[in-house]
């Protein structure tokens, strides 16, 4: 039974990171920040893809 | 007024200069593309970004804060490199509206700093020459020094200061020679920093122009004495590297050695890897008792994330060959040759930077087609970014090549292997090319604009600049493997594991998951390019990242129990040559990475293109997986 629990916390856990990182547009995740604009610095794509440019 | 001015409000020299203080002064580096204006960016502030040989390499805004020998805290600023305040491309409009304080929500830069190419100030000068109409005190940096006293160039380096009115440093930015001095400048220049925005820069007409490029022509001949012996290693060098016939035959003996070292190096680390895994997995199995966190961190987690992980060492084999002949100058060269080639699939020869971008990952490459300053030469260069192959389909090509090609040697010194890596990124070249031609004629009719480019000199790579990229490469990798793969992982191995089998069941527990039922519904689309419903599973996470495909095929066999080693074994014995060979065609053309979906709406302000580059490249996919699939049949594979 724990062990079930810790799987299924962990499953909902990397959910909900995949719908903030991947699924959610830049601006809304912006909007819920509650900033105006991206931080300054990051240039390239930023954190689209991780590309580190 | 106060020596404070950089980094303390000083009402008395009006509000401007006050917020200059109170935010810490703005220094802006303008230069021509490939002046080192990044590596003197990295030099001032310590921050790292990629340092290219290529000429604009910049183009996003970047910040970073410095500190100057008098304690004053600046923020410098990396503007895209430009020739002229006259923008023709987007970056350079972005340039020119931040030196002139009208880019939207960008305060206007204090000081400039020029950067200069001391190798090449011809076209610099007339740079320069605009910057002083805009009325801010300047500074200007005379990058690769070194190279131009190597050279032999003299520059008198007092005259140019007095002719052009401001002071000049030499520099040696990869090496941080005169950034001191360079932040000693800065200070002496704070007294005269006053209210910015006094813009009085305006677009000049052509008798204004001729005079400018006189005058840059006088300064040019006043202060710049060429060396009595002319450089002739470049001449000799680009004599064989840039002929039609030499240079394309050295361009693909390099690719092609490249390609060879990704596949022979890289089995040591690639085996241990892979052994550190398997024993992981083994703890795992033998500590937990049997339950679903057992399954999760043996099956999903360990499984899927280690599968991915263990080509490393070959991405960073491919990125420090790469990183290595941008360093050199070379890749400047390889674009030379390149564009005529480009220019007959109607590609702008600009078009070669986002290009070879992309092979490290679509995304920067659609961003830096912002370089090309014609409509429709940007949008076709951003259609076929993403043919270019990406850093992300190594995973996928690597396991089916070491599954599926054997480890022999062809011609007496060739890896088989490496050939068919080598055929897979010159299938991604081909594609995009052709693909290029078919929508040029089809919705962006008209002729290619011309291509103009400076050559870079050639440069000893540096040996930090080269291990310092090839870390960051590294690093992106296993941020990735940390945070997205390994997210997809868990969220593939509870799609492959729940609902679990009803009681009196005979099949693999798989069959009756989500994963299962979706891969089953797909299977009837798949059939007929040889894909099995464990592909099918395997390509809907590999939407994320394409990558995810190969953790999510070692997740949903060892989900099925079939884990009987390596997985490039298993699929070796799971799969025919066939469906092996359809999967690498289907990744040639594979649209499947939502980000670099998202990029081309935000580039094109439109769901138009993004829309169109899905349904044409799943079309290719689709279509090249079934040739391949019923062509190798055929033949009996």
């Amino acid at each position: 039974m724990t062990q079930t629990l810790l799987a299924y916390g962990a499953t909902a856990i990397a959910a909900a990171w995949v719908v903030w990182s991947v699924l959610l547009p830049r601006s809304v995740k912006q909007k819920l920040r509650g900033r105006g604009k991206a931080p300054a610095g990051k240039g390239g794509c930023g954190d689209d893809c991780g590309c580190g440019d | 007024m106060s020596e404070a001015v950089l980094d303390a409000p000083v009402p008395t020299t009006g509000d401007m200069a006050g917020d200059s203080g109170a935010r810490g002064a703005r220094v802006a580096l303008v230069g021509n593309p490939n002046s080192g204006k990044t590596a003197l960016f990295n030099a001032l502030t310590g921050s790292r970004q990629k340092v290219a040989n290529y000429a604009g390499v910049t183009v996003e805004r970047k910040e970073g804060v410095a500190t100057t020998p008098g304690g004053r805290r600046v923020r410098i600023l990396d503007l895209p490199g430009t020739y002229s305040l006259r923008a023709r491309s987007p970056d350079e409009e972005v340039t020119r509206d931040v030196v002139l304080g009208r880019f939207p929500g960008e305060e206007p830069p204090d000081l400039l700093v020029c950067v200069a190419d001391a190798t090449n100030l011809r076209l610099v000068l007339r740079l320069i020459l605009e910057l002083k109409q805009v009325g801010q005190p300047a500074v200007l940096a005379l990058n690769m020094y070194d190279i131009a006293k190597r050279q032999g160039l003299e520059i008198d380096l007092d005259r140019l200061s007095a002719e052009l009115g401001m002071p000049v440093v030499p520099t040696v930015a990869v090496r941080k020679g005169g950034i001191e001095a360079l932040l000693e400048e800065i200070d002496r220049r704070a007294p005269q920093i006053s209210a910015p925005g006094a813009a009085a820069w305006h677009e000049p007409d052509a008798s204004e122009l001729r005079a400018a490029h006189k005058e840059a022509e006088r300064i040019l001949k006043a202060t710049v004495t060429p060396p009595k012996r002319p450089d002739t290693w470049t001449g000799r060098l680009d004599g064989v590297l840039l002929h039609p016939v030499a240079g394309s035959v050295v361009l693909l003996a390099v690719l092609f050695l490249m390609f060879q070292a990704v596949f022979t190096w890289a089995v040591p680390a690639m085996d241990a890897i892979d052994a550190g895994f398997g024993a992981l997995g083994g703890v795992v199995n033998s500590a937990l008792p049997d339950g679903m966190l057992k399954s999760l961190l043996a099956d999903g987690i360990i499984a899927g994330v280690g599968s991915v992980l263990v080509f490393l060492p070959q991405i960073l084999i491919l990125f420090f060959f790469i990183i290595l002949l941008e360093d050199f100058g070379y890749m400047a060269r390889a674009a030379f040759l390149m564009d005529r080639v480009m220019g007959g699939a109607g590609l702008h020869g600009r078009a070669f930077i986002p290009l070879l971008s992309s092979f490290a990952c679509a995304i920067p490459g659609i961003m830096a087609a912002r370089v090309i300053d014609n409509r429709r030469d940007r949008f076709a260069t951003i259609m076929v970014a993403p043919l270019m192959t990406c850093s992300a389909r190594i995973p996928v090509y690597t396991l089916i090549i070491a599954g599926f090609i054997p480890r022999q040697t062809v011609w007496g010194f060739a890896s088989l292997q490496g050939l068919v890596m080598f055929g897979l990124y010159a299938s991604g070249i081909a594609s995009a090319l052709l693909v290029a031609f078919v929508m040029r004629r089809l919705l962006w009719r008209g002729a290619v604009e011309p291509f103009i480019m400076e050559l870079p000199t050639y440069k000893l790579p540096d040996a930090k600049n080269v291990l310092m990229n090839v870390g960051q490469r590294a690093q992106v990798f296993l941020r990735r493997a940390g945070t997205i793969i390994l997210a997809m992982m868990v969220l593939v191995w509870f799609l492959s594991t729940v609902p679990g089998p009803p009681p009196g069941a005979v099949g693999p527990a798989i069959d009756y998951s989500f994963a299962g039922m979706l891969g089953h519904f797909m299977e009837p689309i798949l059939t007929p390019i040889g894909f099995n419903w464990q592909i099918g599973v395997a390509l809907i996470p590999g939407m994320a990242a394409r990558e995810v495909a190969v953790g999510a095929l070692g997740t949903v066999y060892a989900v099925s129990g079939e884990d009987t080693g390596a997985l490039s074994t298993l699929l070796s014995n799971q799969w025919s040559l066939a469906t092996a060979l359809a999967f690498l065609a289907w990744y040639v053309f594979a649209p499947q990475c939502a980000s670099t979906l998202a990029v081309v709406k935000r580039e094109t302000n439109s769901w138009r293109w993004p829309i169109i580059m899905f349904v044409y490249m799943i079309a290719l996919a689709y279509l090249a997986a079934f040739l391949v699939y019923h062509t190798a049949r055929a033949f009996g594979g």
